[in-house]
């Protein structure tokens, strides 16, 4: 296993240089310019000296200097600045893209590692309680929850709460980042749709599970039913959550475009949207490369996981 | 005893899936509580707190563009003049007022009062209004709004042409010498500096640069070559290029004092600023409080200075933040009636009164807050929940309701004004359409029965519902003191179809499909479909959209790759010029490239004419030819402005400019 964690270590930089690649190509090759207003014209010379300034004349330099930026390069040979450079935003021009994901991307982490929290200490129990006691009570209520879940679309209850608890209520604020209501709100209304995913993953592995032999056996020898479902059961039927989680975590802590934006919470998920409305490149590409980088981590971290909860499982070498 | 026996049921023997379980999400509820603890902003309550529309987009005066941003730098920085409340009146600001105006009315002496002083204690001298303008021309910091300089102050024009030469010049030079091909225009700029020995190695064999007349693949396949061809033969001497570059370099350098002694301004002494104009500019004071004529702190800004091989000047773009310290520099320092002491990023700028501020007495607020709402309905709500004292502007799908319970008097803290600004259609004028068949639309006849036959009124009443004023010309009426624009054209369809048919389309027959393009999202869209509904039962023309993205529409427009497309405009400075200059030939933003001698020399007729008065009747006459008889524009409707504001904040009053100046806001508790 170890092999194989060090294989993929050595292959995630790999990945991620395929990936900047294949965004800076994109981010190129959109219509539309930066450092254009949208509402009128840029005289044009202004508009060369700017992109000059920038860079942005020129992709070929502007390619390698970014590559050399993120990889240490520009640092070792400069001996001034950081280690990892994402470069100056061309839409914020105050500011570093270092500066808006080291600002952001806690701020979205708290909220998606909240959000996937409370979708799983919720959305477990709820399908393993929906499946042990099939058409029952609990059933209908976590197939009611996966569907509102997955059906609604996150503006709308979002809406609601902030217009029910803070308006009408004023229990929390709208929107901002500070007090703890500014965080469950936000959090409970993005674990919905993961909540929902999980609940009917976790009632499907159930309900395959439970008719399964080894199930059958730990009836017959006298376990409880507790023992069985929660011991034996969960353990098999949680394998496909856990690799739902990988994904919707780094979907997670990136931050959502949607929840952020109606919220007002300094998230990265708004960069990641409004940069490419526009067209700062640099932006972009740090969005792309910070979240790419997580997901990469995430699903390395859900790979080893496996192993843990699953000890039949053993990690081949990826060659 | 059954008690444990359930605990352990409940625990598993082995390991125990509880703690299995467990461990990973007592770690991942710790995780997050952390790093909530770590990025909650230790919020600091402020006196006033106002929301934006948008975010904060850059501080930096040069390029500053939009109105939150200038709103903030009215704040932080003060110019020569200032508005009063109204957003029209011109006030004194860092200068006394009124300047010296000389006979001509073209130079402008500045006295700055002596008790100006910076936030941090320093006198506000000319020398740092010449500075921060230098920057405003100067390749590098140069932004948007920098041809109000070159426009408007003699010799700006021509020094920054100076440089923008070396500039372009310089940057061949140095992908040369970095061994990166150049492109056909770069190495046809280099051919002066080839030296003769070699010049026919290089440029023997080379097809001549490519002209226009051909097609554009062909043309493009030619450029290619020539630049393949270009940047091979050039990259031989990458030691030679930067060897010239830095000696060319050197020389501009050390020719810049005496080019920039040229620029029409001129430091007097310290507290003494003279300004030569191109021409007669009633209007000038109402530039100097414009956010781009603001001054720097010079002594502190110019640690960040430094230029690159290109020759362009550049500033570390991270100055205008308070606690900014790279080499020694102090963060932000303004001249305005607040300083800044906090800004984090997408959250909040904190401003505390300025107390060297010469006028600080009248600065009756210690803090305000500027807060950013992405969403126009959160901004609502949270002002609805009192976290906001001023929302600045109101946006959403509820404003017309808004309005409405405004207007029945339910809501006295909606606050709406006309705005300085129009929503048209530029109508492309160009003999031929981008894909080449014929452009119906270079016929005025086709253009005036369009305009004629759309009803602007039915489209504000029932599409737009905020109380627009129909717009029958482009500058909006009475926006200007003193002005007296044309009437116009009404709605007449009759008449636009007898004009139709007179250009050869009786009843609509045989016309093009129309295309009308707009920005997505835009409330343009839905005003473009009513309109194309309109054309389509009046003129029995075929219409369809066309939605592009915001800077893809941008860009669709600059090329001319449209019919109609739907845009706005708002005023930068108190005068007709402001819109009407638009129209002139050449004038970049002269979408529709209509072009027409009489308006160029009615605009020439207003620019020499010596009497005020003269000059606004002259530009009436030109916005008249536009707007009645050849409708480059088709204008539709006036912009509305809608604020809401607490009852306990004063000092606030609404204006078409959108000029709010937050020294003179108060608070009655």
């Amino acid at each position: 296993m170890r092999r194989h964690i060090l294989v993929r270590l050595i292959i995630a930089p790999v990945v991620l240089w395929a990936i900047y690649t294949i965004t800076f190509a994109m981010a190129i090759s959109i219509p539309g310019s930066a450092f254009e207003n949208p509402d009128r014209n840029l005289d044009p010379d202004v508009a060369r000296a700017v992109k000059a300034r920038y860079h942005a004349d020129d992709n070929w330099r502007l390619y390698w200097e970014y590559l050399a930026g993120l990889t240490g390069w520009k640092r070792l040979r400069t001996g001034e600045g950081p280690w990892i450079d994402l470069g100056p935003s061309w839409s914020y021009r105050d500011w570093t893209c270092n500066q808006i994901v080291a600002d952001a991307l806690p701020v979205s982490a708290v909220l998606g590692l909240t959000a996937v929290l409370l979708a799983v200490l919720l959305g477990v129990p709820l399908g393993v309680l929906g499946a042990a006691r099939r058409c029952s009570l609990f059933d209908y209520l976590s197939l009611a929850v996966a569907l509102i879940g997955i059906s609604l679309p996150s503006f709308v209850p979002a809406t609601l709460l902030l217009l029910v608890l803070a308006v009408r209520l004023q229990v929390t604020e709208v929107g901002g980042w500070g007090t703890s209501g500014q965080v469950w709100l936000p959090a409970a209304v993005l674990s919905l749709p993961l909540m929902a995913y999980i609940t009917r993953l976790t009632r499907l592995g159930m309900l395959d599970v439970l008719q399964s032999d080894y199930i059958r056996t730990a009836r017959a020898k006298g376990a409880s039913p507790r023992r069985v479902i929660w011991g034996h059961a969960l353990k098999n039927a949680f394998l496909p959550v856990l690799s739902f989680l990988g994904p919707a975590s780094a979907f997670a802590v990136t931050g959502s475009f949607v929840m952020e934006k109606v919220f007002a919470i300094p998230g990265l998920g708004t960069h990641f949207v409004n940069a490419v409305l526009a067209r700062d490149q640099m932006l972009i590409m740090a969005c792309v490369l910070v979240y790419s980088a997580i997901l990469v981590l995430m699903n390395l971290l859900v790979d080893v996981l496996y192993t843990v909860v699953d000890p039949r499982i053993v990690l081949e070498d990826a060659t | 005893m059954k008690g444990a026996a359930t605990a352990a049921a409940f625990c598993g023997s082995e390991s125990g899936p509880m703690i299995r379980y467990g461990v990973p999400i007592v770690l991942l509820a710790s995780l997050s509580l952390v790093g909530f603890w770590a990025t909650a902003s230790r919020d600091r309550p402020a006196a006033f707190t106002y929301a934006n529309r948008g975010d904060v987009v850059c501080l930096d005066i040069a390029q500053m563009t939009y109105v939150q941003d200038m709103r903030i730098a009215r704040a932080l920085w003060e110019g020569l003049c200032g508005y009063a409340p109204d957003g029209t009146t011109v006030v004194e600001g860092a200068a006394y007022f009124p300047p010296e105006v000389s006979a001509d009315g073209r130079t402008y002496t500045f006295h700055i009062r002596p008790e100006a002083r910076w936030s941090n204690g320093d006198p506000v001298t000319a020398h740092d209004f010449a500075y921060a303008w230098r920057r405003a021309i100067e390749p590098g910091t140069a932004g948007d709004y920098s041809f109000l300089f070159r426009d408007n102050i003699e010799g700006a024009r021509e020094y920054w042409a100076w440089r923008m030469t070396a500039v372009s010049t310089l940057t061949p030079m140095r992908k040369l010498a970095r061994g990166q091909p150049v492109d056909a225009d770069e190495g046809l700029r280099l051919r002066l500096y080839v030296p003769a020995e070699r010049a026919g190695a290089v440029y023997e064999g080379l097809p001549e640069r490519p002209d226009d007349g051909a097609s554009d693949a062909e043309k493009a396949g030619r450029e290619e070559a020539w630049s393949v061809r270009c940047g091979e033969l050039l990259r031989l001497g990458a030691a030679y290029w930067e060897g010239l570059a830095d000696r060319l370099l050197a020389a501009h350098r050390a020719e810049m004092e005496e080019r920039y002694a040229r620029v029409g301004w001129q430091v007097l002494d310290d507290h003494t600023l003279r300004v030569r104009l191109r021409r007669r500019t009633p209007y000038f004071p109402d530039l100097c409080a414009f956010a781009t004529l603001f001054p720097v702190h010079r002594v502190s800004l110019h640690r960040l200075w430094s230029m690159t091989p290109e020759g362009l000047c550049i500033y570390d773009t991270q100055w205008p933040k308070p606690d900014y310290h790279r080499g020694g520099y102090p963060g932000l320092v303004g001249n305005g009636p607040y300083r800044m002491r906090e800004w984090k990023f997408k959250r909040y700028i904190l401003l505390e009164k300025n107390p060297y501020y010469w006028d600080a007495d009248r600065v009756r607020i210690p803090t305000v807050k500027i807060v950013a709402y992405e969403s126009p309905n959160t901004a609502f709500l949270a002002y609805e929940r009192g976290q906001v004292d001023w929302l600045a502007e109101v946006g959403g799908d509820f404003t017309p309701e808004l309005i409405g319970q405004h207007r029945a008097g339910l809501r006295p803290d909606i606050q709406t004004s006309d705005a300085f600004g129009t929503s048209y259609y530029t109508i492309n004028c160009r003999p031929r359409l981008a894909d080449g068949s014929p452009n119906p639309f270079a016929d005025r006849r086709v253009r005036v029965a369009f305009a004629l036959a759309l009803d602007k009124k039915a489209i504000v009443e029932s599409v737009v519902k905020c109380g627009n004023r129909v717009a029958a010309t482009f500058v909006p009426p009475d926006s200007v003191p003193g002005y007296r624009g044309p009437a116009g054209l009404g709605y007449d369809p009759a008449r636009a179809r007898m004009l139709l048919a007179e250009a050869g389309w009786p009843g609509g027959r045989g016309f093009p499909t129309v295309e009308l393009l707009t920005g997505i999202g835009s409330d343009y869209q839905k005003n473009a479909e009513a309109t194309a509904k309109m054309w389509q039962d009046q003129l029995g023309v075929r219409c369809k959209l066309r939605v592009l993205e915001a800077r893809a529409f941008r860009d669709a427009v600059k090329q001319g790759r449209f019919m109609l497309a739907r845009v706005g405009w708002y005023g930068d400075y108190l005068d007709p010029l402001t819109f009407l200059d638009m129209l002139q030939t050449g004038n970049g933003n002269n979408d529709a490239k209509w072009s027409d001698p009489r308006y160029d020399d009615l605009l020439e007729q207003a620019a020499r004419a010596s009497d005020p008065q003269e000059r606004l009747r002259i530009l009436a006459r030109a916005e008249a030819l536009a707007m009645e008889e050849e409708l480059p524009f088709l204008p539709v409707y006036h912009y509305v402005h809608v604020s809401a504001q607490r009852a306990h904040v004063r000092g606030l009053q609404i204006n078409h400019r959108l000029i709010h100046p937050l020294k003179y806001v108060w608070l009655e508790r």
